[in-house]
Formats: structure tokens, C-alpha cells, sequence
């Protein structure tokens, strides 16, 4: 620093050299903020749109709200399906920033594995080793205290079966990718799956979702469950007895439908052997299938009511008109006879209510011979036979009728339909038959859905539903709900009683048609009306080839239809048609 | 704003013969200083303005995410308590063991419901002229 004092020319150079400074300075702000106005008008107005682009592939995303497939629940409220929240862990090496023995380690008592185990698996590829599957919400939350880099939960969800075995061949099951396979959780897929449509999100750097790209039907709730008709307590019960029945006549395979009669509610539908949905993958394919609803057989016997009510609607055949059964006749070349005319030869002259109580066959022909063959065929039409039938469960196939031609110009094709061969229908079918004989002649649609059922509203929304048919008059329903009472009290349906119930009941044995003809397996079952003589319930249990000798409709369906019954008894609270003291 | 005058007298003595002409900073002009006021409250206004954004945009934003991440965990926990009761509900029910008696209609009573009864004749009044007697 000088010390000398300036002299004032020296002062004014100063001075002059300071305000030249000063406007260097102010040039270069202003330089600064010019160049700064020019990048904003750049990226603001030039870039803008590449920008914009930009930032919108990294902050939006598609994105679809995982919703889980509606519930499953019975009659009463219980739950036959349901999905849980579960994770799946995958590993990533690549990203892991501790060794990988360590999160071995650290993961082994999570997922219940050894550590040398997953350290193995974490050391096959560099990226995306599935670890687990199935992995439940707390398991998860543990695995994401550990912190550790490289590891990926990815929510899902898992459907849960807490009945297991029971139901299983109504409720079906799903498979790895969450569709269903079989049962209702196929048919009504659209129902059970919420389908959400997919979002266009914007997103945080922590990737929480911004609150105004949330659609607002994100955030309300459809707490609606996919309700059935069936009641659990009365499956559960049939299944048990049907087991016991296949298991004491060595039977290949067994079913069991209850149906109500006024709307075709089914309350209980059983096919055994059956398997748990809940590890479908340990069972054999052919048990998936429902074949209660989607097999045919010649239902023999229990066919005959139907082919009764159908002479009777016909006004040709009154209900106390007699029949001669000479045990055995020849039609169109092939002998017919009666399952005992061995033993008992002729059967004598029966009435109408008789050959249904002895089961007759050629009484059967003798009754149905009434009838021109073509109104015949032409009732057996309009009873659906030949078409097929309209469910809400999966995999129908239709019924089977000969040809109009083969019915109406061979006579043994009618002779052998009035005894229920020949022609062929699925058990569930038969259930609604019998159904249409007990609500007065109303052909309703067998279904297990009942609609979607709110539990906060307690409110049902049925499905929609075709309007029954009539077939067969009141008269004519009443005359053979008569008929089938007696063949309980006195016929081949005495297994079946119930101390001061009333019931009427059919049995059936009838032979396995195979390719080429007849084999020696046979198919025994027995369907019941439950109460007479206002029946609310159709009852039928079918066993397919028992293998021992006394096995017949009366001996191996009749005493589980009358389980069931008792437990329907019970479950519905049924009071009795007579009172105390009097059987 | 106005700004300081810097001093250019550390070079110079006080005590110099020579009396040097500064140049004089006049009073900065009303209006500057008006100016001056009011971008004071403009900053001051700005500034809140920014805070309640702030609050309205992020903060908001940030408390309903937890609210909806609490929303997302209640489903969860509605869809894991609803297979947790179900299942626990079979285990108990599962079919009966020892001890267990499966109703049957034998065991079963059924009250009839007792037949209606006949409308008890309520007694009639008798026709009595009135007023009855006295007054």
C-alpha cells in the first residue's frame, strides 16, 4: 500500500479504473443472465416436448390394481374359497452387496431352508432366482427388515380352499397363473375375477403413486362374494355316507345331488373319489371333472317315473289302469324280461303304481305301448332329452336320444327307452326330471350360483335365470309322487324309509353300456322326493360298478340317500308328516 | 436500493492540503425507495405463499399416500383374516370325532305349533239404560 497521499489526477484514475470495473462486473451478470434466458427458452420451449417425454417413461407407468378374485362362499355364509395375500421372493446377485453366504444365511430360518441349500441356488444365475413362492405377509415383512440389497417381493395372491376336499367338484379349483380350471371357479370366471381396468400412473422416486393420476374406483370397494347355493354341513354329510357306500360295495366311483324342486337350487352336489383344490396338482386329471354333471348313463329303472308321468300327461294311460306282465316278451326280435324272472317268472296284472313298486320291465313296455311312438319321442323331446342341459357349471354335455327315425321305426328303441335304456342323460339331468315331478310339472334350472352376496348390505344379487318350462300337469305330478311313496312303503325302495316321514323313492340297476353292446359292470342309484306330498327336495345317489354281489340300488344308493335325508331333516328343520307315537 | 458509499480514503490523509471534490450520492429518489417497500411485502407475500403450496401439493401428498398405503394394508388384512377364520373354522368343524354327536331327526323334537284358539267371547255389555240410577 502507498503511503504517500494521492495527488487528485491520480484519484480520478482511480476512480475512472473503479467504474470500469464496475461495468466489466455488470457486463458479465448481464452476460450471465442472457445466457441463462437463452438454456431457459431452450429447454422450456425447444427441448420441452423431448423433456416432457422423458420425464413421463420414468414417472408414469401402466398400472394394473391387483384385486383379488371374489370369495366363494356357501348358503350359509361359509367360505369354500378365498384368496390370501402371499409374496414371492426372487434373488438378484448381481445387485447383493454383502457375500452371499451371509444372506443365505440370514434368509435360511425364513424360508425354512438350509443355508448351504439356497447359497447353491443363489450362486445358478447372476439375476432373477424365484427363491419362494407362497410366502406369507409376516414371513415377507421379515425379509424386508433384513434390508438386504438384491432381493425382490413381489405381492400376489394365493387361493385357499379351508374346506379342502369338501365342495371341491362344485367350487373347481385354479391354477399356477390364477385362472380357474374346473367347477364354478371356471364357469364363472368373469364373475370371481375383478377385473380392473389398467391406469396410466404417475409415480414418486420412492415409487408411491401420485394421489390426482389415481382413478377414484381405485379406492372403492366391491366387497361382493360370489354366493352358492350349496350348504356345506349337508355336502360334508353326504360325502361321508357316499364314502362309506363305495368303500363297503367296492364301487369305482359314486354321487350324490340334492336339488331343490322349486327353483333348482342344488344344495349338495358329491362325486367321489374327489381331491383337495387346495394341492390339485398331487390328484389324477380324470378327478377334476365333474362327471355328476358332464357323464352320461342309462339311467334303467329311475327312468321310469319319468316315462310314467309322460303316459299319464298323455291322457292314454289313467293311474289305476292294469297291466298283464307275462315276465317276458318278445319285441322286434329281442326278448325283454324282468330282472326276476328268473326267480319269479310272471308278474302278473299289475296296476300302474305295482309295476313301479315291482320295477317291472315288461310292464313298463306294456304301459308306454299306450302311447304312439312318435308322441312318444316327441314328449321325451320336450323333457330336454337330446339337447343339452343349461347350468351354470362347466363341461355339460347333452343328453342322448336315438334318432327320430331309429325311435319311431324300431320298436325295441321305444321298449328299452320305457325302461330307461337306450337313451342316456347325466345324473344331474335326472335330478331335474324328477324335480319337474315334484313342483308340478316345472322343468327349472338346476344351479349351484345363487348370485353375489354383499356383506355389508346383506344384500343379494341374483343372476339372471330362463324361465321354467312346464312339461307335466299337477294332476298327473301328484298321481306320481303317489306312485313313488308306495314304491318306499312297499317296493324296492324300503331301504329308504324314514320313521314318520314321507317320502317317495325310485331305485335303478341298471347295465353299463359300452362299445359294441352291454358289459357286465352296472350302475346302481336311487332318487328320492322328500316330503310327500308337497316335495321340497330331490335327492339321487348313484354308484358306478360295486363290486359285490348284493349290490343293487335298494342295497348301496337307498341307505345313502335316506342319510342324507336325515341330515336335510335336521339342517332345514323338516318336521315330520306323522306325528309322535305313530309309524 | 441504495447503496452504501464506499470510502475511497484509505490512500488518503485527513490532514491532505488538498480538498478533493467526491462525488456526491444524492438521496435515492422517492420512488426508489417506495419500490423498495413494496417488493418487501411482495417477498414476504411470496414466501407464504410458497410455504402453503408446499404444504398443499407435497405435504398433502405425502399424508394421503400413507393413507392410502393404511387403506392397501386393511385390505390386506381383511383378505388374511377372512382365510385365517375360514380355515380355522373348518379345523374346528372338521368331521366329527369321539364325543361328537351328528343330530338325527329321532333326536330331533319338533313342536307343533298349537292349534289357534278359538276367539274367547269377550262379555257383552249388557244394554243398561242410562243413566243407571239416582241422579
Amino acid at each position: 500500500m502507498a503511503t504517500a497521499p494521492l495527488r487528485p489526477s491520480q484519484v480520478r484514475v482511480h476512480l475512472a479504473r473503479q467504474r470500469f470495473r464496475l461495468r466489466l462486473v455488470w457486463l458479465g451478470l448481464s452476460l450471465g443472465a442472457l445466457g441463462l434466458a437463452a438454456r431457459l427458452v431452450y429447454l422450456q420451449v425447444i427441448q420441452a416436448a423431448w423433456l416432457r417425454e422423458q420425464a413421463a417413461q420414468q414417472q408414469k407407468a401402466l398400472v394394473r390394481q391387483p384385486l383379488p378374485r371374489r370369495p366363494v362362499i356357501d348358503a350359509q355364509g361359509v367360505v369354500l374359497a378365498v384368496d390370501q395375500p402371499v409374496y414371492e421372493l426372487y434373488a438378484h446377485p448381481r445387485l447383493f452387496k454383502r457375500p452371499t453366504p451371509q444372506i443365505a444365511q440370514a434368509l435360511a430360518p425364513l424360508l425354512n431352508r438350509p443355508a448351504a441349500d439356497l447359497q447353491r441356488e443363489l450362486q445358478r444365475a447372476p439375476s432373477g432366482i424365484p427363491l419362494a413362492r407362497g410366502l406369507l405377509p409376516p414371513v415377507a415383512q421379515q425379509i424386508e427388515r433384513l434390508h438386504l440389497d438384491g432381493l425382490e417381493l413381489v405381492a400376489g395372491f394365493q387361493r385357499v380352499y379351508p374346506q379342502r376336499r369338501v365342495a371341491a367338484e362344485v367350487v373347481g379349483y385354479v391354477n399356477r397363473e390364477h385362472r380357474g380350471q374346473a367347477g364354478v371357479e371356471l364357469s364363472q370366471e368373469a364373475l370371481l375375477r375383478q377385473a380392473a381396468a389398467p391406469a396410466v400412473l404417475a409415480h414418486d422416486g420412492r415409487g408411491h403413486y401420485q394421489s390426482t393420476t389415481l382413478p377414484a374406483s381405485w379406492l372403492l370397494d366391491d366387497p361382493r362374494q360370489l354366493q352358492l347355493t350349496i350348504d356345506v354341513r349337508l355336502q360334508q354329510a353326504a360325502q361321508e355316507q357316499l364314502q362309506q357306500a363305495l368303500a363297503k360295495f367296492q364301487a369305482q366311483r359314486g354321487a350324490v345331488i340334492v336339488l331343490r324342486v322349486q327353483d333348482g337350487a342344488i344344495r349338495a352336489l358329491v362325486v367321489e373319489p374327489g381331491y383337495d383344490p387346495n394341492t390339485f396338482y398331487r390328484f389324477p386329471l380324470e378327478r377334476f371333472k365333474n362327471w355328476a354333471v358332464t357323464d352320461l348313463y342309462e339311467p334303467g329303472s329311475t327312468f321310469k317315473p319319468i316315462n310314467v308321468a309322460i303316459a299319464l300327461e298323455s291322457q292314454r294311460v289313467r293311474p289305476d289302469q292294469v297291466f298283464y306282465d307275462p315276465g317276458r316278451i318278445i319285441v322286434g326280435g329281442w326278448p325283454i324280461q324282468n330282472f326276476n324272472f328268473d326267480q319269479v317268472g310272471a308278474g302278473g296284472s299289475l296296476t300302474v303304481s305295482e309295476i313301479l313298486e315291482q320295477s317291472s320291465n315288461v310292464g313298463m313296455v306294456r304301459l308306454m305301448e299306450q302311447l304312439p311312438r312318435a308322441d312318444y319321442y316327441q314328449a321325451l323331446r320336450r323333457l330336454g332329452l337330446g339337447d343339452e342341459l343349461a347350468t351354470d357349471l362347466p363341461f355339460i354335455s347333452p343328453t342322448s336320444l336315438k334318432s327320430w327315425a331309429e325311435f319311431v321305426n324300431y320298436p325295441v328303441e321305444a321298449a328299452t327307452a320305457s325302461f330307461g335304456q337306450g337313451l342316456a342323460l347325466t345324473p344331474l339331468k335326472l335330478a331335474q326330471l324328477y324335480a319337474a315331478i315334484g313342483n308340478g310339472g316345472w322343468l327349472v334350472q338346476p344351479h349351484v350360483v345363487a348370485g353375489l352376496w354383499n356383506p355389508q348390505t346383506h344384500e343379494l344379487t341374483p343372476l339372471p335365470r330362463p324361465q321354467p318350462v312346464r312339461v307335466f300337469s299337477q294332476t298327473t305330478c301328484d298321481a306320481v309322487v303317489r306312485m313313488l311313496e308306495r314304491v318306499v312303503e312297499r317296493g324296492t325302495g324300503k331301504p329308504a324309509r324314514i320313521p314318520r316321514y314321507r317320502l317317495g323313492g325310485k331305485t335303478g340297476t341298471a347295465q353299463k353300456a359300452g362299445i359294441g353292446g352291454y358289459r357286465s359292470g352296472k350302475i346302481t342309484s336311487f332318487v328320492a322326493l322328500f316330503p310327500v306330498p308337497k316335495p321340497a327336495y330331490v335327492v339321487l345317489a348313484v354308484a358306478d360298478e360295486p363290486q359285490t354281489a348284493n349290490a343293487f340300488g335298494s342295497t348301496v344308493a337307498a341307505p345313502v340317500v335316506k342319510a342324507v335325508i336325515e341330515r336335510l331333516i335336521v339342517l332345514e328343520g323338516i318336521p315330520p308328516s306323522q306325528p309322535a307315537g305313530r309309524q | 436500493m441504495a447503496l452504501p458509499a464506499r470510502s475511497v480514503s484509505s490512500n488518503l490523509r485527513p490532514h491532505s492540503e488538498t480538498v478533493v471534490q467526491l462525488p456526491r450520492t444524492a438521496a435515492s429518489p422517492l420512488i426508489l425507495r417506495r419500490f423498495y417497500r413494496v417488493t418487501q411485502g411482495i417477498v414476504v407475500l411470496l414466501s407464504g405463499a410458497t410455504l402453503l403450496l408446499y404444504a398443499a401439493t407435497v405435504g398433502a401428498e405425502v399424508r394421503w399416500q400413507k393413507q392410502y398405503d393404511y387403506l392397501l394394508r386393511l385390505r390386506q388384512q381383511r383378505q388374511e383374516l377372512m382365510a385365517v377364520t375360514a380355515t380355522l373354522q373348518q379345523y374346528l368343524g372338521q368331521s366329527p370325532g369321539p364325543g361328537t354327536i351328528v343330530p338325527t331327526p329321532a333326536q330331533t323334537v319338533f313342536i307343533t305349533p298349537a292349534p289357534a284358539r278359538p276367539p274367547r267371547p269377550l262379555p257383552k255389555p249388557s244394554a243398561r239404560p242410562w243413566p243407571v240410577e239416582g241422579y
